[in-house]
């Protein structure tokens, strides 16, 4: 069985790579371990408050952010800067949680997100501890033709 | 439309002034991209990262149409629009809100600001430009000859 919101995630972002990019980007197995994701090299956090409160996540690389800016802006180029691939990761997770936040409406009355924040490095390890009970984790990779190309992360605590 | 310029009858309208207000690079992108795919004739085209410097645009230039994202730093989009509202010139100065934030109460607020439409993101270009026709702003099809040739009937 499939955890809590785990479907209205998928359908979510299915929406914003289908509307936007046009990229076909399909989800792979739920990641239920503790496992560290490695070589992150752009993060983008969305806090959510309200009746879930916690994070929406995206962990990718540069190589996928100029994928996508290429594909929104319908332009080819060669080198962009880091700050248009930082803008296009937060703007893919700011539609993600817009999109994840109008779905859920059904099941939760308050609910707010925030701007996101984006955090780039060279290469960066996410290390989770472990999902309590009452505060879940979901974590999906989505992949291009089999080959991960981010991570999906939901984090959250149901008051 | 108040201060908007004249469409020639059957034509487009010319020389228009458009602002595009949102943080995101890369939205401002697209919606350039879908104003020139719309055959939007586009002079000149401002832009601004947030509500703040959208309205410093809006009191100094001649505009005709501003396209503006809600949720930004600084001032948002609502704000921007009570703002702009309140100036005499722009009481008529259609506004597009390109926005993520898609509850009821949200859009109301914002059609009660004064709004002239309402595109949820993520949008297909089909989406904006479905809002900008009503405005008609949009490049009418080429012109068909009234009568057709092809249809006896038509003689």
């Amino acid at each position: 069985m499939k955890p809590k919101f785990y479907d209205i995630l998928i359908s979510s972002t299915d929406e914003v790579f289908e509307t936007m990019s046009f990229i076909d980007v399909t989800p792979q197995t739920l990641i239920e371990e503790n496992i560290d994701i490695e070589n992150v090299e752009i993060t983008s956090i969305i806090a959510l408050g309200g009746e879930i409160a916690g994070m929406l996540a995206i962990h990718t690389s540069r190589a996928f952010a100029h994928e996508c800016a290429q594909f929104i802006s319908g332009e080819e180029t060669p080198n962009l800067p880091d700050q248009v691939l930082i803008d296009t990761i937060g703007e893919i997770s700011n539609m993600i949680a817009g999109t994840f936040k109008r779905n859920v409406s059904a099941h939760v009355d308050l609910f707010e997100i925030s701007l996101p924040s984006v955090i780039t490095s060279q290469g960066h390890t996410l290390s989770f501890r472990g999902a309590k009970e009452d505060f879940p984790r979901l974590l999906i990779p989505f992949a291009i033709e089999e080959k991960t190309c981010f991570h999906l992360e939901l984090l959250y605590h149901k008051r | 439309m108040k201060g908007s310029k004249l469409r020639p009858p059957g034509g487009r309208f010319v020389s228009l002034h458009i602002l595009i207000v949102d943080d995101s690079v890369i939205i401002r992108q697209v919606v350039k991209k879908v104003i020139k795919q719309a055959g939007i004739d586009a002079e000149k085209i401002y832009e601004a990262a947030d509500g703040l410097e959208a309205l410093d645009i809006i009191k100094k230039e001649h505009l005709d149409l501003v396209l503006s994202d809600i949720n930004m730093p600084r001032m948002d989009g609502l704000q921007m629009l009570m703002h702009l509202r309140q100036i005499e010139s722009k009481e008529n100065l259609p506004v597009i809100v390109i926005s993520t934030e898609g509850s009821e109460e949200t859009v109301r607020e914002a059609m009660e600001l004064g709004a002239t439409g309402y595109v949820l993101k993520p949008f297909s270009p089909e989406k904006l430009v479905d809002q900008l026709r009503p405005l008609g702003l949009v490049s009418a099809p080429p012109p068909q000859s009234e009568v057709d040739l092809s249809n006896p009937d038509a003689f």
